[in-house]
């Protein structure tokens, strides 16, 4: 090799000599994390022939932490210079030890770099985002169907023991948190219409405004909220962490399916208790309005319900306790999508619950508004 | 039941897990896909299962196409490392679980799932414990009831990933051996999937070395291990020191050293020497003039053995040796003291692959 005269370059921490065996690199000084800008000055300037072989020398060092170590492998990799055409010597066992680990990792292969997205990038990136989410939710809702179908034709497929303990933790539980929210929304209503209505002297009237408001909108949509927060939190939580745990790969390697064992029973409970809760929510919510206007209307609960049974219709009623059971199914699927969406680690079980209530209220309210503009249609 | 894997490959996104893989585990055979973390080994193990869907190629399960059957008609029992018991359920339930939830026809009675459970408990030597829950059990207990749960089921194939991977060593130790003689009672074709060469020398018939998603060497614990196909092989199956140096008329010239190379002619300007610590001996003096000089920098004695770390005279790097504690009394070694090395066996790779290896 022809190489120029030594030395060719020298610094604080390093020089750069030719020898017998192509060139010599010997490091001086501390090569640590405090002298890192330093350093990177200091192998930039030298001139490394990176086609010949290259010896490093440590045996002058005082000191070689992982950031040298890593500066240094990092320069040389850069250049092309791996082993064993890059030879270490006078490193000591530590030094060495800590080298072949940096190196070790240097030649990984590297994960993309976290680039900036321009403008037009970041559409396209998030298009393809909903693009993949919605494919991936409409897959679920095909399974899903299909499991149902599966389950039709042979009913001994139908996990009765899970259907029931769901039927318990969505339905029976739930009650005394529907029934008091709903109390408390009556309350609300009816105060707020009675003060309107006290000043035309009009205060019978507010039974027919109650009647409506419960009824027809707000006891579905407090029970879907309440439920979407609960049940449907719940789900992805306990389907979230099943998925964490490979239990969901489990079932499917005892020859089951997930859908029968752990979707199809959720869903149908949550389908079959909404109507129920909703119910329940429309006698609370009417019993608390009732309160307010004896108390502070002075409608007598008689003078209340008579009024009540004139001006609510069943249509009504039933317009009401109709949406649910699609809130639930929207809430279910939402739910257990999400559920099963977990990827492996904990932290994904929380953002995924997370998500699934605010999806299934957002869902819930675009069906409640599809509802009311169809209400003439159906009713 | 025998496996064929043909051709497969898998890709996560831009990450290639798997790169082509071909093998063949014949029935009945217990083998064990060994690798370190990332290699695409639980990839290789799932795709077998039906839990992953390759990109391309093909399973077959005793010559038939596996591919496309879903992983509920393949007929396999897998046992996850965490165990992946259903933890609302008792021991006793979750073994029967697998026969409880068959459609009536194939459902066997309640008196025979009774029967059945109890004789797999016993088999995991655990009958005990079928009234309690999951989370009642230690990690060991818990393995074992996850695998009495897949073979409830009776699989033709039953697949392990990392089973003894979160117990610690004791435990391992004794469950390992323990799954080798289970193996030899029931005969099922077993895979397992494993990051400690340790396990998978002992327990397999087999060994499958993976790296970067590629089968690097097939063969019988002791074809490998003595025979490894590659620098990576080597240096996976256990320490290894590197020598650089050359090879001149079939000896090992490193630094001033000279070791007699068994099978080697010719001459090479720049090899890598690779030698385990336990096939280097100290010695005293130097009567060949042919050992390397170093002085002893540590002396950890390790129970049965006694690692000793010596840095070359010559200043190029450490060198570990590893040697039995009475001969390490006999040659009583102090730190700080000069000593000389003799490597009884070294091995080369070709250049090429010896680059290869660093850059893993």
């Amino acid at each position: 090799m022809s190489a120029p005269p030594p030395p060719v370059g020298t610094d604080a921490f390093c020089s750069l000599d030719a020898g017998p065996e192509g060139a010599a690199l010997s490091l001086r000084g501390a090569w640590t994390l405090a002298n890192l800008a330093a350093l990177r000055d200091a192998l930039a300037r030298l001139p490394i022939d990176p086609g010949a072989p290259l010896t490093v020398d440590g045996a002058a060092l005082d000191a070689l932490d992982s950031a040298g170590a890593n500066r240094l492998i990092a320069h040389l990799d850069g250049l092309g210079l791996r082993f064993p055409r890059l030879r270490l010597s006078g490193f000591g066992a530590q030094g060495m030890a800590l080298l072949h680990l940096v190196a070790g990792r240097h030649a990984l292969p590297a994960t993309a770099p976290l680039a900036r997205r321009g403008f037009g990038q970041a559409i396209g990136w998030h298009v393809m985002r909903v693009g993949h989410a919605t494919l991936s939710i409409l897959t679920f809702i095909g399974q899903t169907g299909q499991a149902f179908a599966q389950l039709l034709r042979r009913p001994g497929l139908f996990r009765a023991r899970e259907f029931f303990v769901q039927l318990e933790m969505v339905g029976l539980r739930a009650v005394p948190i529907v029934m008091l929210m709903s109390y408390l929304i009556g309350i609300v209503i009816a105060y707020l219409l009675g003060l309107q209505a006290k000043k035309y002297g009009a205060n019978v009237f507010v039974v027919d405004g109650v009647g409506l408001a419960i009824t027809r909108e707000l006891a579905p949509l407090m029970t879907a909220v309440i439920v979407a927060g609960r049940s449907g939190a719940a789900f992805t939580a306990h389907l979230g962490a099943m998925k964490v745990n490979q239990e969901i790969d489990a079932i499917a390697s005892l020859g089951l399916s997930p859908w029968q064992v752990l979707v199809l029973p959720r869903l149908l409970a949550l389908v079959l208790l909404m109507p129920l809760l909703t119910a329940v929510a429309d006698i609370a919510g009417i019993l608390g309005a009732a309160q307010v206007a004896s108390l502070h209307l002075g409608v007598t609960p008689h003078t209340f319900f008579d009024r009540l049974q004139d001006v609510l219709s069943t249509d009504t009623v039933l317009f009401g306790l109709m949406k649910t059971p699609v809130f639930a199914l929207a809430i279910a699927l939402i739910a257990c999508h999400n559920g099963f969406s977990v990827a492996r680690d904990a932290r994904s079980v929380g953002l995924r619950t997370t998500a699934t209530v605010v999806r299934s209220i957002v869902a819930v309210i675009l069906i409640d508004s599809a509802f009311a503009v169809a209400y003439p249609e159906l009713m | 039941m025998s496996i064929t894997i043909h051709n497969i490959r898998k890709s996560f996104g831009a990450f290639e897990a798997l790169k082509r893989v071909d093998l063949d585990i014949a029935g009945g055979e217990l083998v064990a896909l060994l690798g370190p973390s990332g290699c695409g080994k639980t990839t290789l193990l799932r795709i077998i299962a039906g839990l992953e869907t390759p990109d391309t190629g093909r399973i077959l399960f005793q010559g038939e196409d596996a591919t496309d059957r879903h992983v509920r008609e393949r007929q396999v029992g897998f046992v996850f490392q965490h165990y992946a018991l259903f933890r609302h359920m008792t021991v006793f339930e979750n073994i029967a679980f697998g026969l409880r939830v068959r459609p009536k026809a194939q459902r066997p009675g309640e008196a025979e799932i009774r029967e059945r459970v109890h004789k797999l408990l016993d088999l995991v030597q655990l009958d005990w414990l079928a009234d309690r829950y999951p989370p009642q059990l230690s990690g060991g207990q818990r393995q074992r009831i996850a695998l009495a749960r897949a073979l409830a089921v009776e699989p033709k194939v039953l697949l392990l990933d990392e089973p003894f991977g979160a117990l610690d060593a004791k435990v391992r130790k004794d469950l390992r051996r323990w799954l080798r003689r289970l193996h030899d009672e029931l005969h099922v074709t077993s895979v397992f999937v494993t990051h400690d060469q340790e396990e998978a020398l002992e327990v397999a018939d087999r060994v499958v070395v993976l790296n970067a998603g590629r089968v690097e060497q097939v063969g019988t614990p002791d074809e490998v291990y003595d025979h490894p196909a590659s620098p990576f092989v080597y240096a996976f199956l256990g320490d290894v020191n590197l020598f650089h140096g050359r090879v001149h008329d079939g000896h090992a010239a490193i630094g001033d050293a000279r070791v007699q190379l068994p099978d080697s002619a010719g001459s090479q300007d720049a090899a890598v020497f690779y030698a385990r610590p336990h096939e280097i001996e100290i010695l005293r003096d130097n009567p060949g003039g042919s050992a390397m000089a170093a002085t002893v920098h540590d002396i950890r004695p390790l129970g049965a053995t006694v690692r000793v770390e010596l840095d070359r005279a010559d200043g190029h790097g450490s060198v570990e040796v590893e040697l039995a504690r009475d001969r390490f009394n006999r040659i009583g070694l102090a730190v700080g003291e000069a000593v000389y090395l003799e490597p009884r066996r070294l091995r080369i790779f070709g250049e090429e692959a010896s680059r290869e290896e660093s850059a893993s």
